[in-house]
């Protein structure tokens, strides 16, 4: 038992450093996951995602693989996304899924050309899939501040996101936080992914966040609860794939959004809180 | 939405001071595995 559960991580360094990324964004990621699903913003994530594709594309043009210029170039490609989708939908009649939509098409379009063209079919790979079990300390020390940056963030403006996400009309009308979080909160979700990307690529970094947050909305309605065991699903998903990646020689970031599929999928089904077994019993009772 | 409850006993109730300090208690763990898997020899 300790040999397949443990022995990889006492072994390898590669494994220990993997295992460090994911619970970094686990950490990191997971909570804001929680808070784009409550606002209903899930897709928002998955777009902004692709976003950042052309910035991390243009940084690695500038100076290849560099993590700096590539965390720099797509941090700018996710805030610009999500400040001229908000203004198009403030200024034009289209509304905002709508603009997101366009906008993210427009630059994963953008990025997979500018890497296809000037780059080789190996480095689209990396930034679409990532490689996490290729984290050196410079890449483990990114992630590490931006879930540290994250959890302090969160600590602090706590209560105007879970606000916002109760009654964004309300807390307009009694604070003057609500474009401060919100603005903040997006900045979060952009960082995280950017880092995410690094670890699990652009494609799987928004499932570490969407997925787990799905899954725990099965088993508690408590914001607190959700966060708590969406980052404790978020956790055993990392673990567990990296562990099957290991032993089945699968490729990891995929194994590790799967394991959360799986979760997701159990909760889907056996969920307390609205799980189809609930439900099914719940109308019986009903027509008994 | 409408099926998030309320928090009474959770972090909402808590001061932003006391979350900070669960924050810091989770960022401390964090970089004290940073320091094992980065420090820590064997293997690749």
């Amino acid at each position: 038992m300790w040999e397949l559960l443990f022995q990889p991580f006492v072994d390898f360094g590669f494994m220990r450093r993997a295992l460090l990324g994911c619970v970094a964004v686990s950490v990191g990621a997971t909570p804001l996951g929680v808070f784009l699903m409550l606002r209903r913003m899930s897709l928002t994530g998955d777009a902004m995602a692709h976003a950042i594709l052309p910035g991390a594309a243009v940084g690695y043009l500038v100076s290849g693989l560099s993590l700096g210029a590539m965390t720099i170039g797509g941090l700018i490609a996710g805030m610009a996304v999500a400040l001229l989708s908000g203004y198009v939908t403030r200024m034009t009649s289209l509304r905002e899924d709508a603009s997101l939509a366009a906008f993210y098409l427009i630059s994963l379009a953008l990025g997979v050309l500018i890497i296809s063209t000037r780059g080789s079919n190996v480095d689209l790979m990396h930034v679409l899939f990532g490689s996490v079990l290729a984290l050196d300390n410079a890449a483990l020390t990114l992630l590490c501040v931006i879930a540290s940056l994250s959890l302090f963030m969160l600590a602090l403006f706590f209560r105007p996101l879970v606000l916002e996400c109760a009654d964004s009309q309300f807390l307009r009308s009694v604070s003057r936080l609500s474009a401060v979080s919100h603005f903040i909160f997006l900045t979060l979700v952009v960082m995280n992914l950017v880092g995410g990307f690094h670890a699990l690529g652009t494609l799987m970094a928004v499932g570490i966040m969407i997925l787990p947050a799905a899954a725990a909305s099965f088993w508690t309605t408590r914001i607190s609860g959700l966060i708590a065991l969406a980052a404790a699903i978020a956790l055993l998903a990392s673990y567990s794939g990296l562990l099957l990646s290991y032993h089945y020689s699968l490729p990891t970031g995929p194994a590790i959004i799967l394991v959360a599929g799986a979760f997701y999928l159990v909760s889907v089904v056996f969920g307390i809180q609205g799980g189809i077994v609930q439900q099914t019993r719940t109308v019986s009772a009903v027509e008994i | 939405m409408n099926r998030l409850r309320g928090d009474s006993v959770g972090l909402i109730m808590l001061s932003a001071g006391r979350r900070i300090a669960i924050a810091s208690i989770l960022v401390a763990a964090l970089w004290a595995l940073f320091f094992w898997a980065t420090s820590t020899p064997g293997g690749l």
